[in-house]
Formats: C-alpha cells, sequence, structure tokens
C-alpha cells in the first residue's frame, strides 16, 4: 500500500512512531526509583559519554541529517565546509569555552553576560540574540519538515510544516523536557543507524563508494544511465550540455534557447537542443539512456573547490572563508547546546564530554557527503526534477530489492523526524525558557508562582512554535544549509567574541561587552535578512563583493565585534569587575585544586 | 568593482558608531565639579552619622532615627523612608496625612519601587500625592536596593523647583547608595546567622546524644543477628558524621546533598525498618545544580518526624527533583498524619517563639534571602492527606557557586 506521494506506509508509520518512541524514553526513564543503593546519586549522574550522545542528538539537525546530503549532490565539493565547519566548532567549544563555562556555572549565554559583568541589563540584551538565533535555527527544521512530509504524503510543504511543527510544539509545551538527555542520546542513534544503514545498504547492492566517484566526477557531462521519466514543472528552466533525446508523456511545451515555443504531443520523441530551455506547461519526460542529464554540473568542477556553489560569485574564496569561520566560532553561541554542557559535574567532565562529541559527530558526517555522491550516481533525475533536496527520501528506491527499498526508506522517515524533533525541541526549548525566565518573570512579572512561571513557559512555547510554523512556511527558496549557516553566523558575530573575551581577557567592561555583541549580533542580522529579502529579486549582484559580504557577513561582523569590544574596553578601563580576580580564578582554576570542595576529602 | 567603496563606507560607518558609543560612555566619569565636592562632604557626614543604624536592617526603628538625622542636617521640607510599600518613617511638612504605617501614598513612589531608579520630581503633580492640601513642592527619590532588588526608597522634599540644586540631588543619590550597601550588609549578617543556625539545627539534629545513642543500638541490635550489615551501619555512621561535621561553604551541588540525604534516610531506615519507604524520582540533568547546603535534609527530617513517626502503619517519602529548562522543581512529600492550615503558618513562621519546625522555617528565609521573596517554601498540607512542600532553585543565580564561603 502506498501513500499519495508514492511512498509505502510504513515510512509514515516510522516517522511518526520515532516521536512516539523518544517520549516513551522519556517516559521510562524518568520512572520513579525505589532504591537502597549505596551509589544511588553517583549512578544517576550523567556520564560524559551519555551527555556527549545527548548534545550530539540535539546537534544533528535536518540540515546535519539531510541537507548535507543533497548539498554535496548537488554542489559537490565546495560545500564540505559544511560539515567540516559544524563538527570543527565543537574543538573550538573544547579549547575555549566548555570547561571554564562550566566551572562559572552558567546555564545559558544570558547567565554569563550577568554574572560575568553584574548586570541584569547586559542579560536583557543577550537574551534577544537567543531568541534571534532560536527561531533563525528553527527555520531550516521547519523546511525539512515540510519538505520530507510532502515527500512522504504528497501533501503541500505547508501541510507538512503546519503537522510535524504542531507535533514538536505540543510535546515540548506539554513536558518535552522529560528525561531529555536519554531521549537526545535515542535520537543521535536513530539518526546515525538511519544514515550508516542507508550508505552501508545502497552501497551493497549497487557497488562501492570508489566506484560511484569515478563515474560522476569526469570532465564528461553527467549521463543517465538507463532510460528515465522526470516530471518537470512549468517555469522549471532545462539547462543541457549537450543535446538530449526525450519523449513526451504528457503533452508538454517547452521554449527552446533559440526562443521559439514547441508544443511537444504525449507519445512524441524530440531532440532537445543544447542551453537553456523553460518548461511553459509541465509535463513527464522520458529521457533516452545515454542523454544527458539536465541541470547537472559538469564532474571536474562538481569534484573541485570553487565549483557550481560558488563560481557565480565574483569572491568565491572570501564566501568560502567567511562560511568556514562562521559554521566554526557559531557552534559556542547556539542556545540549545551550550546549555546542554550544564549537565556535566564539573569542567573536566564537560571537556571530556566536548571530546567525544567531536568523535562522535566526526563519526555521523562521514556518510552525508558519501551518500550525496551515491545520489548523484544512483539518482540523477533529482537535478532535472530540480528536488535534489529529497534525495535521502528517493534514494532507497534506486536499489532493489523492493523489501529493502521500503526498509531503507522507513529508517531514513524516522531519522529525518528525529532530526526536526531533537533539534527543534532543544530549541524551543531555549526559546521558551528565555521568554518565561527572563522576559515573563523578571521583567513583567518579577513576582510570579512557580505554577505561573510553569504556565508562562508553556505559553511561550506555543508562541516560539507558531512563530517558527509561520515563518518556516516563509523559507521554502532557501536551502536548508544556508539558514543554518545564517544563524551559525549571527551566532557567531554576537555571542562568541563575548565568551571568547570574557573568559580570556580580564580586561573586558561591560560597555565593550555591550557594544561589541549588540554591534556584531545586529549587522550580521541585517546582511542576512537583507540578503535574504533580496535574493528572489534576482538583481544579477552576485559578482559584486558587497553581495558575498551580506550574504556571508561572519568574515567582518565577528572582527567588528571583537574590535568594539577590545576598543570600548580599553576606553573604560575603570569599569573592569571589582572581583574580576575571582571570577577568572572560578572559571579556570581546574577542579582538583580543590577550590570548590564543600567537604575536606581525605 | 564599483561596490567597493560602498563596503568601505558601510565599514566606516559602524566603526564610527561604535567609536562614538565609546566617547560617550568614557566622559561620563570624566567631569568633576565643585558641587560635588560638597555633595561628597554633605553625604560623608551624614553617613557617618546614620549608616550605624542602618546596620541593623529597615524597619521603623532605624528608618526614624535615620529619617531625623538627615532632616536636621540637610533641613528640607521633609524626609521619608518607605520599605516595602509603607511610609516606615516621615518626618516634616505633611506628617499630618503621611503617616508611618500606613501604605505610601505618592505616585512617584510606586514609580521607584516598580522601575528601581531614582527620580527627581519638580512640582507637586509629578510626586503625584492623593491628597489635595499637600503641602510638599518638589522632591528626589532613590531606591534602596538589596541583592539586585528594591526593597524602598528613600524620599527628601524640597519647597520648591529652585531648591532641587544638583548638589541636593547628588547627595540624596549618594545617601541612598550607602544605605543600599549598609542594609545589604545587615542582609549578609542575617544570612550568615541563619546558616550558622541551620548548622547547629543540624547537628543537634544528627548529632545530638539521643541520635547517637538510638543508632548505636540499633546497630547492636544487629551484631548478634546480621553482623555484616551491622558492619555497614557503623561505616556509614562513621562518614555521615564525618560529613556533618566537616561540612562547609554556603552551596553545594545537589547531589552532595541528595548524598547526604541519602545517607540520613540510610541510619534512619535501620531504626523503622519496613515502616519507612524512600522514593527518589530525580532528572539526571539536574545533580550539578548549586544549591544552599543543608537545604533538603531538614525538609526530609520533617517528613519523617512530623509526618511519618507520629502515623499508624507504613509511611512513604518521596523526594523528587525535576528539570524545568531555567529552574529545578524540588519537592519532598510524605503521606504522614498532615497537618492543619494554622500548623502550615506554624511551621513556616521565623519567630522563634511559635516554634514549630526550625527547620522550615530557616530554610524557607534563606531561600527567600538568596533568590528573593517569591522563592521561599511552599507548602501543602491537610490532615489525613500527607504533606508536601516544594521549592523552585534557578539553575544559574548570579553570585551563587558550589564552595562559594
Amino acid at each position: 500500500m502506498l501513500t499519495p506521494g508514492g511512498i509505502h506506509w510504513l515510512s509514515l508509520l516510522t516517522f511518526f512512531g520515532v516521536a512516539v518512541a523518544a517520549v516513551g524514553v522519556g517516559l521510562y526513564t524518568t520512572r520513579v526509583v525505589r532504591t537502597t543503593s549505596d551509589y544511588f546519586v553517583a549512578s544517576r549522574m550523567v556520564s560524559p559519554l551519555l551527555n556527549a550522545s545527548a548534545i550530539a542528538g540535539e546537534y544533528l539537525s535536518a540540515a546535519s541529517f539531510m541537507g548535507v546530503a543533497a548539498m554535496v549532490m548537488a554542489f559537490g565539493y565546495d560545500v564540505l565546509w559544511y560539515p567540516v565547519g559544524y563538527a570543527a566548532g565543537y574543538l573550538f567549544l573544547l579549547l575555549f569555552v566548555a570547561a571554564p563555562l562550566r566551572r562559572f556555572g552558567a546555564y545559558t549565554v544570558p547567565d554569563f553576560a550577568e554574572g560575568r559583568f553584574d548586570s541584569p541589563a547586559f542579560r536583557r540584551v543577550a537574551v534577544v540574540f537567543v531568541l534571534v538565533v532560536g527561531i533563525f535555527y528553527m527555520l531550516p527544521q521547519m523546511k525539512g519538515a515540510g519538505l520530507t512530509f510532502n515527500a512522504l504524503t504528497g501533501a503541500p510543504y505547508w501541510v507538512g510544516v503546519v503537522v510535524v511543527g504542531s507535533v514538536i510544539t505540543l510535546n515540548v509545551a506539554l513536558g518535552g523536557m522529560k528525561g531529555i538527555t536519554y531521549v537526545q542520546t535515542f535520537q543521535f542513534w536513530v539518526k546515525l543507524f538511519a544514515l550508516t544503514l542507508l550508505g552501508l545498504g545502497v552501497m551493497a547492492v549497487a557497488g562501492w563508494y570508489g566506484s560511484h566517484f569515478e563515474r560522476v566526477s569526469g570532465p564528461e557531462p553527467l549521463r543517465f544511465p538507463e532510460a528515465k521519466v522526470v516530471s518537470h514543472q512549468a517555469g522549471a528552466v532545462l539547462r543541457l550540455p549537450e543535446p538530449a533525446r526525450v519523449r513526451a508523456l504528457d503533452p508538454v511545451a517547452l521554449e527552446l534557447p533559440g526562443g521559439e515555443v514547441r508544443q511537444i504531443p504525449a507519445g512524441e520523441a524530440i531532440t532537445l537542443p543544447p542551453g537553456p530551455s523553460r518548461v511553459v506547461a509541465g509535463g513527464r519526460l522520458e529521457y533516452q539512456a545515454g542523454s544527458p542529464v539536465p541541470n547537472a554540473p559538469v564532474g571536474e568542477s562538481w569534484a573541485k573547490p570553487f565549483g557550481p556553489f560558488t563560481s557565480g560569485l565574483g569572491y568565491p574564496l572570501i564566501f568560502t572563508y567567511s562560511l568556514m569561520v562562521a559554521t566554526v566560532l557559531g557552534t559556542a553561541g547556539l542556545p540549545h547546546i551550550l546549555v546542554r554542557f550544564y549537565t556535566n559535574k564539573d569542567g573536566e567532565a564537560a571537556r571530556q564530554t566536548t571530546i567525544i562529541v567531536i568523535g562522535l559527530i566526526g563519526l555521523f558526517y562521514l556518510f552525508p557527503p558519501l551518500i550525496g555522491t551515491l545520489g548523484r550516481s544512483l539518482v540523477p533525475e533529482l537535478y532535472a526534477s530540480g528536488q535534489t533536496e529529497t534525495l535521502l527520501l528517493t534514494l532507497p528506491s534506486a536499489v532493489g530489492p523492493e523489501w529493502l527499498s521500503r526498509l531503507l526508506e522507513a529508517v531514513v522517515a524516522a531519522g529525518a523526524f528525529s532530526a526536526f524533533m531533537s533539534t527543534t525541541s532543544g530549541l524551543m526549548v531555549a526559546v521558551a525558557g528565555a521568554l518565561a525566565h527572563d522576559v515573563y518573570a523578571r521583567t513583567l512579572r518579577p513576582r510570579a508562582s512557580s505554577r505561573a512561571r510553569r504556565l508562562a513557559f508553556q505559553v511561550s512555547a506555543l508562541l516560539a512554535g507558531l512563530v517558527a510554523i509561520a515563518a518556516g512556511i516563509q523559507v521554502e527558496r532557501f536551502a536548508i544549509n544556508m539558514l543554518v549557516g545564517w544563524a551559525f553566523a549571527i551566532s557567531a558575530a554576537s555571542f562568541f567574541p563575548l565568551l571568547t573575551l570574557g573568559i580570556w581577557w580580564k580586561g573586558l567592561t561591560l560597555p565593550g561587552a555591550m557594544a561589541g555583541t549588540v554591534i556584531g549580533g545586529i549587522s550580521a542580522s541585517v546582511a542576512i535578512l537583507a540578503t535574504m529579502w533580496l535574493a528572489p529579486l534576482d538583481l544579477g549582484a552576485s559578482e559584486s563583493l558587497l553581495w558575498t559580504l551580506l550574504a556571508q557577513p561572519a568574515i567582518w561582523a565577528i572582527p567588528i565585534a571583537f574590535g568594539t569590544m577590545v576598543g570600548v574596553s580599553r576606553l573604560t578601563r575603570d569599569r573592569v569587575p571589582l572581583d574580576i580576580n575571582l571570577k577568572m580564578l572560578r572559571m579556570h582554576v581546574p577542579e582538583q585544586l580543590g577550590l570548590r570542595t564543600e567537604y575536606i576529602r581525605e | 568593482m564599483e561596490t567597493l567603496p560602498l563596503v568601505l563606507a558601510e565599514l566606516m560607518a559602524v566603526v564610527a558608531v561604535a567609536g562614538g558609543v565609546a566617547l560617550l560612555l568614557a566622559r561620563r566619569s570624566r567631569t568633576v565639579s565643585e558641587g560635588r565636592e560638597q555633595a561628597m562632604l554633605e553625604t560623608l557626614h551624614l553617613a557617618n552619622h546614620t549608616l550605624p543604624y542602618l546596620r541593623h536592617g529597615l524597619n521603623p526603628h532605624t528608618a526614624e532615627r535615620t529619617v531625623k538625622l538627615i532632616y536636621d542636617y540637610l533641613r528640607p521640607s521633609a524626609v521619608a523612608l518607605v520599605g516595602n510599600g509603607v511610609i516606615l518613617a516621615f518626618v516634616g511638612a505633611g506628617s499630618d496625612h503621611h503617616r508611618p504605617g500606613t501604605p505610601a501614598l505618592t505616585q512617584v513612589t510606586r514609580e521607584v519601587l516598580r522601575t528601581g531608579r531614582p527620580i527627581v520630581a519638580p512640582n507637586p503633580s509629578t510626586i503625584g500625592c492623593n491628597n489635595p492640601n499637600c503641602p510638599l513642592q518638589s522632591a528626589v527619590v532613590v531606591p534602596l536596593r538589596v541583592r539586585g532588588r528594591t526593597v524602598g526608597c528613600l524620599k527628601i522634599y524640597y519647597d520648591g523647583d529652585q531648591a532641587l540644586t544638583p548638589t541636593r540631588i547628588r547627595v540624596a543619590d549618594s545617601l541612598g547608595r550607602l544605605m543600599s550597601i549598609q542594609m545589604e550588609l545587615a542582609e549578609l549578617d542575617r544570612q550568615t546567622e541563619r546558616l550558622a543556625r541551620a548548622e547547629l539545627a543540624a547537628l543537634q539534629a544528627q548529632i545530638s546524644p539521643h541520635f547517637i545513642y538510638n543508632t548505636l543500638n540499633t546497630i547492636a541490635a544487629f551484631i548478634r543477628t546480621n553482623p555484616e550489615q551491622a558492619h555497614e551501619l557503623l561505616v556509614e555512621f562513621a562518614d555521615f558524621t564525618r560529613r556533618a561535621f566537616k561540612r562547609r561553604g554556603e552551596f553545594a551541588s545537589l547531589a552532595d546533598e541528595l548524598e547526604y540525604v541519602h545517607q540520613y534516610l540510610t541510619l534512619e531506615k535501620a531504626r523503622y525498618g519496613d515502616r519507612l519507604e524512600v522514593v527518589y524520582r530525580v532528572d539526571p540533568e539536574v545533580l550539578p545544580v548549586s544549591v544552599p547546603v543543608l537545604v533538603l535534609q531538614p525538609l526530609v527530617e520533617n517528613a519523617i518526624r512530623h509526618g511519618i513517626s507520629r502515623k499508624v502503619g507504613p509511611g512513604r517519602v518521596v523526594i523528587t527533583a525535576e528539570d524545568r529548562g531555567n529552574e529545578v522543581l524540588i519537592t519532598v512529600s510524605d503521606n504522614g498524619v498532615g497537618m492543619t492550615p494554622e500548623q502550615v503558618k506554624q511551621v513556616l513562621s521565623s519567630d522563634p517563639r511559635q516554634r514549630g519546625g526550625l527547620g522550615l522555617a530557616n530554610v524557607s528565609e534563606r531561600l527567600k534571602s538568596i533568590y528573593g521573596p517569591e522563592r521561599g517554601l511552599e507548602v501543602q498540607s491537610a490532615p489525613g492527606q500527607g504533606t508536601q512542600v516544594r521549592f523552585v532553585i534557578p539553575k544559574f543565580h548570579a553570585g551563587v557557586a558550589v564552595g562559594r564561603r
């Protein structure tokens, strides 16, 4: 039995089933413990391995799970920086942030901002950027949800956003914190299992990676290995490097490169000339075996730096560096990741956790580029239909036998839901927490009872969910990883300088830190919003330096933030907190020295 | 390349804005004038005399002394001190309707208490007294803040607009700050005292001759029948006393507090046997949270002593710590005999003469003084229905860290 989207009902079942399973894991692990064990507390402590799995589970979002593979298929080598940057971010977290922040006892960035400078006002400023980054980061998750739901059921994009968004929002609002560490760990292993099984399963049937890579990375245009039917929407453009022989299965009208509009009745075969043809009336075309794949980049440029992703830009090198800077430095400021480090026992454990996270995430990221390459080789029709983003859901059907396709599809569907759910829940908890804790309980109603604050959290979660769904419907045209990259850029420009200088430089003052955070965060946000508004207008400005700098603002916004912090701090030297030495001591003295022990240990 | 100048222009604009902000911030602290020196002298003189009173905290008695001193020295129209929305002391014109012990009458006071910022009110309409015949013309109102919370305000009234010189405004502002610091010190004193009392109470409860006698008797009973368990209990007891004696610092991790409670319960269970069942429901994420020391054990002890021990048949104590994002909800509940509303009020009363449970009142006071007045214990109980005590602790609170002394 197939769903209207042409995908087996089993996939739909696992898609939502994994959500139910996750809730079950949460309820099971928070069950009542009747114990007389002597080691009761020690046994309940979250170990670095468990916490690292949970962090990886929360971190690997739709962008990593489906976006990276899809982008590698579409653009090749150029976009490998995304997974590299996502993983390398933890190296910076390890070196500069994880242990000192844990020792300081800050749960969120606003906590750090307030505690480091004794300023509730700065706390409020930091909360604003937590909300900006959090909401921004939810958009690509919503996009992934809409896309996947569409592929599974055939329902319009917005339906998927609304359905998946509502399920996750309600779960968070009705007690989504239950056993969160175990839930996120469970979801990490679901995601890793799904991608591993997909990669290995496809390769077991269709041949190993090396043979595929060789076939699709040569100087020749990419060709269909066998006849393929592709459904084209009206308005789509087919760019062909060579003439292609096609047969229409429906009546189709094409505007050929010369400008001539050609009506093709159903059943008739024609040879399309090279160059861009525009689809005037949509329908299915059957491409003959050996004909070139429209819109597929040539293997040579696909497998080299500055290929199809950046070659349209005037300054691909600046673009690439800026992207790397954003993804590497942005991790430290992500609101849902930082809070998880608080679960560590101490700074030492925080550091161990980070090292394990790097290992787990590194392992995970082995597969998306590999799957992207397999996709280029096995389902090239996605280039023609412009649906490379659905690669993960289409790839299983390219390999037989039937039961294997169905199984892989179902596993991928479960992994995809895990990806939206884990990251979106984490972000929603962070955003709702900021709204309920800072905006409601500290600003609007300081005397609220604990029950009122609980209700405020639930209302805030619903609010955050509504905003994410409403905005998520608007972003269908942007690639998932572009959106994620932007969230990273805002986080990197606002919070990374604050955390690094705040932790490592005594001379940082409140005016300096505040000015740098605000200027860095606002300039990055404004640049990105400008790009988002201007991109659809197609101004043909992509050659200009300004365009590159607007689309990837990290490379200039971070230095400006750092510069402002240092400059203003030097000018306001007398505002350095009086107890700065004590604060530095708390952040940097290793636990073994015993500054924090409250019992004398023999 | 035409866009390059545009980019440069944008960069320069951002740098210029940043520089401007920086200069503005830097200039603020550089102006010194004669008015300031005079203000300093007056403030110092007043501080010298008023501060010893406020070292004892803000109450009608200390407020009256302080207000009189300020009035005698500055000779304004009137001086008032407000705490918790109530006039604590008022001297000067208008004292017929601004009476100590009544709620603050003016708009401007409420505004300062709400925002925590000083306000200069140059005319009667901005003062906003609800008595139309009020003789007060202009006022400086400065907040008194303890640990970031506005607890009251100091108000100095003058004849008219001209009387509000910059010097006088500065004096009022500086006085407010000095008084706040003094009250903060008073608060710290009280906190230290409460902590000391808590430690003493804990020591008395656990290391009292009675407790030693009971525990040793229990162990003695096991020596012949179950030497293995007797050995374990003795080790537990030794470890427990070591912890109790060597405990120090104002904060500990929740994990340590739970471990301490667990140890205490092991010894109690040896005595109660099957009559006492203990259930933990702890989210592992909250174990590293910093909590004030000895907040949990008194609640558990209270549940056993006042709930379970008076009950016929087996009882159960449930200890939960629930992760709520930025906060932790901690509850201790029992299915014991329960309390009437009056008893609930009594155990939370800080008045030592109404002694019902020193432990609970002490814990509640300490929680309030650290985290704010709304963060004390919430007690739910009814006779025969058992008791639940709950409180919420933020995961991060400025100034709180494990091991702080």
